[in-house]
């Protein structure tokens, strides 16, 4: 008799022991779920397409391939007015080696 | 003949007239003229319409016409040179470290972090000359520094011969216009790299006597940063400072807005700057970093 009631004693622990286990496998489930969703929260926040956006759109450089531009059309040298594109046209006499002491200098400023 | 030098403009100005008597009317004119364009174009004064129209925010701004008509040379420069002397580069120069008159910029410490960024171009800004109107798109802004100074001596010069009818040569910062009568042999300018150098500097001396010539150079408005220093001339293709192929290019013109648009664009478009120059018959002096010096046909080999 005393025999059967351990053996029955023994079956209800075991019995607690696999409920509690089942009850901490689903809460570690439950949280490994939760913890998946903060962190994907996370990364996306971090990846967030405007920013991604605007750090680039204060700092990008226009690549330095650069073009040659198209050449003025050529102009009959003696045009002493500007002319209205902007070109610059030749003076009416050349620069010409000079006799008189400089009164001016010319040169990057 | 008779002169005076003086400062303007952020730079070394000089005046000379072939009748003495003319020259107290033409200094009152010379510093009217410079007045006005400092007033209207320039970046640093926190009462030039310049700045008022660059703080538009994008809107139509009705500005006078000294300003339009250094807006419409701007953009005129612009377009012959296919953007490579362009009047929007004013954000980038002030994101590089230029937000400020030069002899404060020169000044700094060299910690300054510069950026550089690429703006929209010249043919963005919306001009109405029936309005007198300019808009410009929201965050550009306007540097009028590779051509006003050429402007305002042009027009100094032209309203000085106007007034008195006395030959005369106005030189902004190297930017040199000359009208009417000359000196027996023209006018003679010493070429340097930097148009502060005393009159006996090393350097070719050449008579003009028409239209203007200008200097354009990397050697002189330069500032430190914690990325090296840099220099005024931007490449508007990369908004960086232009690479360094020549130190200095002069080039004479029928006025000095001309001349100034090509040395600057010459500076920027680097090695091809010769035959670009020689196509358009200009007379150029070249001169390399490391000292050789490159002459179109029509400028005077003896002055090389």
């Amino acid at each position: 008799m005393e025999k059967e009631t351990t053996h029955h004693r023994a079956r209800t622990a075991r019995d607690d022991g696999l409920r509690r286990l089942r009850r901490l496998t689903g809460a570690a489930i439950a949280a490994a779920v939760g913890l998946s969703g903060v962190f994907a929260g996370i990364a996306a926040t971090a990846t967030h397409p405007r920013r991604a956006v605007r750090v680039p759109r204060t700092r990008t450089v226009a690549p330095r391939t650069l073009s040659a531009p198209a050449l003025p059309e050529a102009r009959a040298p003696g045009l002493e007015a500007p002319s209205q594109s902007g070109t610059p046209t030749p003076p009416t006499v050349s620069p010409a080696p000079a006799v008189n002491p400089p009164v001016a200098v010319s040169g990057g400023s | 003949m008779k002169s005076g030098v003086r400062h303007a403009l952020g730079t070394t100005s000089f005046l000379a007239v072939t009748d003495e008597s003319a020259f107290a009317e033409a200094s009152s004119l010379f510093d009217a003229e410079i007045d006005a364009v400092d007033r209207a174009c320039s970046r640093f004064r926190d009462d030039s319409e310049l700045v008022r129209l660059n703080a538009a925010g994008g809107r139509p701004v009705h500005i006078g016409p000294l300003l339009f008509e250094a807006i419409e040379v701007a953009v005129g420069a612009a377009r012959a040179t296919a953007g490579l002397v362009d009047p929007t580069i004013g954000r980038t120069l002030r994101l590089a470290g230029y937000d400020r008159t030069f002899s404060l910029v020169r000044a700094r410490d060299g910690r300054l972090r510069p950026s550089f960024v690429k703006d929209p171009d010249w043919e963005t800004i919306e001009l109405d000359r029936e309005r007198r109107t300019v808009r410009l798109p929201k965050n550009v802004e306007l540097d009028l520094g590779a051509t006003a100074k050429a402007l305002a001596a042009d027009r100094a010069a032209g309203a000085i011969f106007d007034r008195t009818c006395a030959g005369v040569l106005v030189s902004l910062g190297g930017d040199v216009a000359v009208a009417g009568e000359t000196p027996p042999q023209g006018w003679s300018i010493r070429i340097a790299d930097d148009t502060a150098a005393p009159l006996d500097a090393d350097g070719p001396v050449v008579a003009v006597a028409t239209g203007g010539l200008a200097s354009s150079g990397t050697t002189v408005r330069r500032w430190a940063t914690s990325d090296g220093e840099l220099h005024h001339i931007v490449d508007p293709r990369t908004g960086h400072p232009a690479d360094a192929h020549w130190r200095t290019v002069t080039v004479a013109a029928s006025s000095c807005v001309g001349a100034n648009t090509a040395s600057t664009a010459s500076i920027v478009l680097g090695e091809a700057a010769t035959s670009w120059l020689t196509a358009l018959r200009l007379p150029a002096r070249l001169v390399r970093y490391d000292g050789e010096v490159t002459c179109t046909p029509s400028w005077p080999a003896a002055a090389a």
